[in-house]
């Protein structure tokens, strides 16, 4: 599967050294896609009506959402939530140590 | 971009192993960072790992001697995961020096963040690798056999608590 890990150019970059990209949509879509194939479709949209989504959303509330619908859903897409959670945390940590050292120069 | 190529993060036998697994029980990690603490006190390292490795990311559901973001977010993203190199090979994976390993070096995890050794052996439940025991260090550092040793005893000491709370697997 393919996480987006660096942004753009260091420039773009909200956590600093580290080029974490903001975790999104389509990296939930990539985490499914990766255990279920040419099944994903189907599983995918279930997921966005259940979220209420359209899935070309790209703030941070609609990634939450996203996630929380994850979060209940069977076993295996529970697991993607899991570790979408865990970026979604880094990224979160590292745009605000990054801010924060910003602010302080 | 950086694509996560590794066939076995993403297996789905593997991914069903770890999938069925609860790891949020508040005893269990209550239990796993004890076994952490003993691991990096017998070893004379900062930090101790349980991981469990996705093809998403790595969750930390053991931890000792963390700090600051890893912390908050209990895991990195899978591409900067020392761990994901023991679940692929199979394998206990040193890193005596990070700065200078090939497949390390350019890690955020050491170029931003201090890491700078790294020793891991592999935990098998249901014949798959969900993840690792490890110790990393904010210098270089020689492993012994007797610090891999260590690790596989409380490896196996973590399996055991595993097993006992999902069945024999």
């Amino acid at each position: 599967m393919t996480m987006r890990a660096a942004a753009t150019t260091p420039e773009q970059d909200a956590t600093g050294g580290h080029r974490l990209a903001r975790p999104s949509l389509d990296d939930a879509r990539a985490a499914v896609h990766s255990l279920y194939g040419p099944h994903t479709g189907d599983i995918w949209q279930n997921l966005l009506f259940t979220a209420g989504l359209t899935g070309n959303e790209t703030s941070s509330a609609a990634m939450d959402r996203m996630v929380a619908v994850m979060q209940a859903a069977e076993p295996l897409v529970q697991l993607c939530a899991r570790g979408l959670q865990v970026r979604v945390s880094a990224y979160r940590s590292l745009a605000a140590k990054a801010q924060d050292q910003r602010e302080s120069r | 971009m950086h694509p996560v190529t590794d066939a076995p993060l993403a297996d789905i036998h593997r991914l069903r192993v770890l999938a069925a697994l609860d790891l949020a029980d508040p005893e269990l990690r209550r239990k796993l960072n004890v076994l952490t603490e003993r691991t990096a006190g017998r070893l004379g390292m900062p930090i101790s790992l349980v991981t469990v490795v996705s093809h998403v990311a790595q969750d930390f559901i053991g931890s000792y001697g963390l700090s600051g973001w890893m912390e908050d977010a209990r895991g990195t993203p899978v591409e900067w995961s020392f761990c994901r190199q023991a679940v692929v090979s199979r394998r206990p994976y040193i890193v005596p020096d990070a700065r200078t390993d090939p497949r390390q070096s350019s890690n955020p995890l050491v170029t931003e963040d201090g890491m700078q050794s790294y020793a891991g052996v592999p935990i098998i439940i249901g014949g798959e690798v969900i993840g690792t025991h490890c110790v990393l260090g904010t210098s270089p550092h020689a492993y012994t056999e007797a610090d891999l040793d260590e690790l596989a005893r409380t490896a196996e000491e973590i399996t055991a608590l595993l097993r006992e709370k999902f069945g024999p697997g």
